[in-house]
């Protein structure tokens, strides 16, 4: 009778997980009535590998049920039921793991060898259930059947949703599946990406936009740009959310980092400093910029800090936009592939950058190593940072001064307790500011060279342009003040003219200048 | 009309036979709860609880509610009949609570009513579209159950897959006796040079 249930009569569907070693790959199976026993081949063992809370089993559904304990060897008519806050991890040898998730009811309808093929057929009726088939020399034939989904897989991980009253979904980890439902058919994730669908959406990239989430706060003030971005990161197979309690859009999961070759399309604006790591771990990149006009902003290196400013750009709580228009666009809470995460300024103003990256502790715990680097109008710039020695110390000078690292590209490794990860960056950037400056002694130190006569002499005119432009600012607001001034004084003596005219008329003349209600004679 | 006006009742809670707290009981009522057509007070109640606690010591109806009372996730008029089919929006208010789920501007202002605490959860997905007065199938208690689990285990771990958010031990106090890390739940202040 509850198989029976099982086979939901007008769209009864399997999912069929087919996998090869050699990537050739047969297409999914659908069958529309429950697989019996096969005539012959060798019946393969369940075996319980992991249980976590409350899980119990049954051999069939005629015995009675027992709880699951680990290494129990269970056959073909097996039953597993999961209580909340409960998992079961089966293994069928060599290659196949089953994990049914919190309360959620699984049964072995078939698990046989025949010739090359392993024949596996499950039958869930609700609740998540995550297969996995390790497609190393051996072609499964694997079927899951959930009263409304399909999947086919090629050797890949899935996962398998189908809990009243939320829409089934399918989504797979690695590689290619191909979904089926109620009569329609997708195909989700590739090699090295996962996807996700959901069965009211037509495809991955359909559920991907449908689950898109406009932040509330500051939805309109998106910008092409911006939209694009975290567009382009959905696309790649991160799953955005928004957090209610941080306030900004969230990605976990997906393809991991750029590369190199990509960067240039994962920068927004003029002013980026992108952050990217690998290592499943949610790091935050954070900008505390101090603005100096240029030629200033050298000689306030040791000093910015201690200006203190209330623009530091930090990935939530409000912060991820501050009033000189810096934006971080999303929390990207690391995954199996790492993360990335980039801090933008259209106009940015001069000054010095400080840039830190920490842990956010929302993500993995594993050590992440991160990229840091900075690009202004599409050039990559300078960072200064200190260095570090291999167990990641601080390394001093001779003079007791801490070593800086000046580079492009700075490299370190964080774990969830680090909190040295952070130096700075300047606008403009180090380069058109040390051509106007003397350089720091080197040993190596060359001649100035006519690149940096012409850097110095940019910098310069750059310096002078922003002084002229202060100094015309300046005498605007100046006329605009004294023109308000005399535009006042000119309706005080129009107001206090009207009211003499009213208190001749009404015979209160002398009264000027006297306090309190006025006599009004009788008429 | 007025019998069409009357609340849905159960002709009788699970509890009656499974509201003990041994572990097979309790996976024996999850399991046939998800077979009933319509979930009562009572279940509901008992479900929350063995959610929350994993395990329900009240022996009767009663108990549950003023249990439910006293930790703030029922409202403190609350006075259904146990037999009564559960209101979306009663479970919302109880899963606001029990999830500190501080929802929008509104449902920090009125705190989490009825309307308001059911329209958050159907933000967070947690729960499915829903009006405050309609209640859940059995099977559909389970889902939403599910569904604040997830919520949970994403808060706590960053990730709703079990492996990754369940302890290797049994886990069935997982998010309520265990001290989180403080990392976990609020980040570092962010570090200036």
């Amino acid at each position: 009778m509850m198989q029976q249930r099982w086979i939901a009569p007008a769209v009864a569907t399997l999912i069929a997980l087919v996998g090869s070693a050699v990537g050739q790959t047969t297409g999914p199976t659908t069958t529309t009535a429950p697989a019996t026993t096969a005539p012959s081949g060798e019946s393969m063992a369940v075996v319980v590998a992991d249980v976590r809370g409350l899980v119990r089993v049954r051999e069939s559904s005629d015995k009675p049920w027992q709880k699951a304990t680990v290494g129990m060897k269970l056959g073909e008519g097996a039953e597993f039921q999961t209580g909340p806050k409960s998992a079961c991890v089966c293994t069928i040898a060599p290659d196949q793991t089953i994990v049914l998730d919190r309360l959620g009811v699984i049964s072995v309808a078939e698990a046989v060898k025949r010739g090359g093929t392993t024949r596996t057929d499950l039958l869930m009726k609700y609740g998540r259930t995550e297969y996995e088939i390790e497609a190393v020399g051996a072609k499964h034939d694997a079927t899951i059947r959930s009263p409304s989904s399909t999947l086919a897989v090629r050797g890949t991980r899935v996962n398998l949703y189908d809990q009243p009253p939320f829409t089934p979904s399918a989504e797979s980890y690695t590689g290619r599946a191909i979904y089926q439902y109620a009569k329609r058919q997708t195909a989700l994730g590739g090699p090295g990406r996962g996807a996700i669908v959901r069965a009211n959406r037509g495809s991955a990239a359909e559920t991907a936009l449908g689950e898109t989430v406009v932040d509330p706060a500051i939805g309109q003030a998106r910008t092409r740009s911006d939209a694009k971005l975290i567009e382009t990161e959905t696309s790649r197979g991160g799953v955005l959310s928004f957090d209610e309690t941080t306030g900004i859009n969230v990605i976990k999961g997906g393809a991991g980092p750029p590369g190199d070759e990509e960067l240039a399309k994962f920068l927004p604006d003029r002013f980026n400093v992108i952050a990217r790591w690998t290592g499943n771990q949610d790091l935050n990149l954070v900008l505390d910029p101090d603005f100096f006009p240029a030629n200033q902003i050298l000689a306030n290196v040791g000093f910015f800090a201690d200006n203190g400013t209330d623009e530091i750009l930090f990935p939530g709580f409000g912060q991820n936009i501050t009033a000189s228009g810096g934006h971080i666009d999303f929390d990207h809470r690391g995954g199996a592939n790492g993360g990335y995460e980039v801090a933008s300024y259209n106009n940015p103003k001069s000054g010095i950058y400080g840039v830190i990256v920490i842990p956010g502790g929302r993500g993995g715990r594993d050590p992440a190593a991160v990229k840091i680097q900075a690009f202004l109008d599409g050039k990559s710039i300078d960072l200064v940072f200190p260095q570090l020695d291999e167990q990641g110390n601080l390394v001093f000078n001779e003079d007791g001064f801490v070593a800086i690292e000046i580079s492009k590209i700075i490299e370190r490794v964080v774990t969830t307790n680090e909190t040295d990860v952070a130096g700075f960056t300047f606008v403009p950037s180090l380069e058109d500011l040390r051509g106007g400056e003397p350089q720091p002694e080197a040993d190596n130190a060359a001649p100035p060279s006519k690149a940096s006569d012409r850097a110095a002499r940019k910098a310069a005119l750059r310096a002078a342009n922003d002084a002229k432009a202060a100094e015309k600012k300046q005498l605007v607001a100046q006329r605009a003040g004294e023109r308000l001034a005399e535009r006042e004084r000119t309706r005080a003596a129009r107001d206090i003219a009207k009211a003499r005219e009213v208190d001749r008329k009404a015979g209160l003349s002398g009264l000027e200048g006297q306090m309190g209600p006025h006599l009004v004679p009788k008429k | 009309m007025l019998v069409g006006c009357q609340a849905a009742r159960v002709d009788k809670p699970l509890t009656a036979e499974l509201g003990s707290s041994d572990e097979d009981t309790q996976l024996e009522f999850w399991h046939t709860l998800a077979q009933q057509p319509v979930t009562s007070n009572d279940d509901a109640f008992h479900g929350l609880l063995l959610f929350l606690d994993s395990t329900d010591p009240a022996t009767d109806y009663a108990g549950r509610v003023a249990a439910l009372k006293e930790r703030g996730l029922l409202p403190k008029d609350f006075a259904q009949p146990a037999e009564q089919a559960v209101d979306r929006g009663t479970l919302a208010i109880a899963l606001s609570h029990a999830l500190k789920i501080r929802g929008g501007i509104v449902m920090t202002l009125t705190g989490p009513t009825s309307r308001y605490a059911t329209k958050e959860l159907v933000f967070l997905g947690i729960y499915p579209p829903s009006s405050p007065n309609q209640t859940f199938s059995g099977t559909e208690y389970l889902g939403i159950i599910g569904k604040a689990e997830d919520y949970q285990r994403v808060a706590r771990a960053g990730t709703s897959r079990p492996l990754d958010s369940l302890q290797p031990e049994n886990d069935i106090q997982a998010g309520r006796d265990k001290q989180t890390p403080k990392e976990l739940v609020e980040p570092s202040p962010p570090a200036t040079p």
